[in-house]
């Protein structure tokens, strides 16, 4: 990987303070809010708390937003010509999804971390080390496919759509992947829609870590492949792209 | 295949030909060697069938009005644009392998800069990505921006711009520099100085091939000047040519049962345009040309000669509408 391009697309991610913020607190904050919410619904014999079930899928919630928000960033590069300006050097398609997607993940390596902290010190959240990793490192890994997405979408989208396009996708994952309303609360189509998600699966691979998930394994393979695809469609288009404005 | 020439013939090409035509020789000379070039967008055919070969060293100005396919053509020699059929080289390379190389430097059009980032981030990006740059400080200097390194890209004029994706072209080390429309924007006296900067670098043996509507700066600053109208080179040679086709005259004539090689045998002709009976001469010296004209072919009628500057008769070689495949009328 070029350390070059990898410096300086970090160091342009980190000029943007307002979305690094909205990134990095909210997912936190809408924690603690759902927290309370459903603390008042929750039934009473359960023998998991509230506070534990909402932490994989509020830090699930972050590592997809700023994935997805960063990489769509893309686009405006794009329309400013850069990108064409990019291709006449020699980095390749593969460099240039790397340089993107290591920045993705960088900035998607706080927001879980944060939901775990407010987890931990505000609803006394007790998990094992290997818990805690899965909610926070594991769950970032796992978000890999997400930071693809946004980049892919950038590299569609245009000035006009691409907000809208990054929002409506965020929701609608966020609701498949059974991230603002747990699933089992849900009719059971809602389940058979998330499979086929990736959303789905990084809360999924979050929950090993409270021990509610299936095999982390499984949920990690389906991510892996998922960002296969999603980077073969970004290579494609990157080389392809020459669109003038 | 190539008989005595250098052997190639074993380079596996998908379309079959031209490495095996080149010697080595052959592609360090030929910075840029385009033949059968075509593109077309939906009904749009931005280029049809350009054939171009340009020596190393050489500066070239590519004269066209809009549309008439400058950068269509400068996007498929740096690969930016696949051609529909058509070869590409680059000193011997398709174009993506010379842009791999560092061959390739470009100042395009639209080629943007980052809002988000200063002139030295963006050069100094550029310059990692690259085999064997240039040191960022120098390319800064020789693109005469060395005092706007630290300058964010919002914060830079229009002229600025253009010097700062000056930089990024140079910091390649590249041996061919396309330039499409570089001095757009740009008041007379920074294109003064952008050409200056341009004249260190072709001072060192490098090719340059750059888009212009000036024809001043053609004039100038390019050895060679290739006119191009509708996708087609409709005329391609020195400045001198260009010079003379500017100070010359335009002798029009009809004269029955003509030919061009009867015309062009005339003296002092440098461009002969045949349609039907009529002929359009252009004449470095209109009266030399109008005496030979008259003494070889008496029977000429509605003979007329008029002046030409610089400006009419590149009007005159790109403006012009078509009425049939390559005639012009």
């Amino acid at each position: 990987m070029n350390l070059g391009y990898l410096a300086l697309e970090l160091r342009r991610v980190l000029r943007e303070p307002g979305t690094l913020l909205f990134i990095i607190g909210f997912p936190g904050a809408f924690y603690l809010l759902e927290a309370v919410i459903f603390e008042s619904q929750w039934p009473a014999r359960s023998a998991i708390d509230p506070g534990a079930v909402l932490l994989p899928a509020m830090a699930g919630w972050g590592v997809l937003i700023s994935g997805m928000l960063v990489g769509a960033r893309v686009m405006n590069e794009r329309e400013a010509g850069w990108q064409r300006q990019l291709r006449l050097t020699p980095l390749t398609g593969g460099g240039y999804l790397l340089g993107k997607a290591a920045v993705g993940l960088l900035v998607s390596i706080p927001p879980p971390i944060v939901v775990a902290l407010a987890a931990a010190l505000f609803r006394d959240v007790r998990l094992d080390l290997g818990g805690w990793l899965f909610v926070t490192l594991v769950i970032t890994l796992g978000g890999t496919p997400f930071a693809v997405l946004g980049l892919l979408i950038g590299q569609f989208g245009n000035k006009k759509n691409t907000q809208q396009i990054i929002i409506i996708g965020m929701l609608v994952l966020a609701i498949f992947g059974g991230i603002f309303i747990p699933l089992d609360s849900l009719p059971p189509w809602f389940t058979y829609v998330g499979y086929a998600t990736p959303s789905y699966w990084l809360i999924d691979l979050g929950r090993a870590g409270i021990e509610m998930g299936g095999d982390p394994m499984r949920a990690g393979l389906i991510l892996l492949a998922w960002t296969v695809v999603l980077a073969g469609a970004v290579i494609w288009r990157y080389r392809h792209d020459s669109a003038r404005n | 295949m190539t008989g005595g020439r250098e052997n190639l013939g074993q380079v596996k090409n998908p379309e079959g030909m031209d490495e095996t035509l080149l010697s080595k020789a052959e592609r360090r000379d030929t910075a840029v060697h385009v033949q059968g070039l075509r593109k077309h967008y939906g009904e749009v055919h931005a280029v049809k069938e350009v054939d171009l070969t340009i020596k190393a060293g050489e500066v070239v100005a590519l004269l066209g009005p809009n549309g008439a396919g400058k950068s269509t053509m400068v996007d498929m020699i740096v690969g930016l644009t696949t051609p529909d059929s058509g070869i590409v080289r680059v000193f011997g390379l398709p174009p993506r392998q010379a842009v791999l190389e560092g061959v390739i430097g470009a100042m395009l059009q639209e080629g943007a800069l980052l809002d988000d980032a200063t002139v030295i981030e963006m050069v100094g990006m550029v310059a990692s990505l690259h085999k064997n740059p240039l040191p960022v400080r120098e390319a800064l200097r020789k693109a005469g921006i060395e005092e706007l390194a630290r300058r964010r890209s919002t914060k830079l004029s229009t002229g600025q711009k253009q010097r700062v994706r000056f930089a990024v072209a140079l910091v390649a080390d590249p041996d061919l520099l396309l330039l499409d429309e570089p001095t757009a924007g740009m008041d007379v006296r920074r294109r003064h100085e952008f050409w200056h900067s341009m004249q260190e670098f072709t001072a060192s043996g490098r090719t340059v091939m750059f888009a212009t509507h000036y024809l001043e700066e053609a004039e100038e600053f390019a050895d060679r000047v290739v006119f191009l109208r509708d996708g087609r080179i409709v005329a391609d040679g020195s400045v001198a040519q260009v010079r003379s086709l500017a100070a010359g005259r335009t002798l029009r004539a009809t004269i029955s049962g003509v030919s061009e090689p009867a015309m062009r045998a005339l003296p002092s002709v440098v461009n002969v345009e045949i349609r039907q009976d009529k002929v359009a001469v252009l004449s470095s010296d209109s009266d030399t040309t109008l005496r030979a004209l008259l003494s070889r072919f008496p029977h000429a009628r509605d003979v007329e000669v008029v002046g030409v500057g610089l400006d009419e008769a590149f009007l005159a070689l790109t403006s012009r509408t078509r009425t049939s495949e390559g005639e012009l009328s």
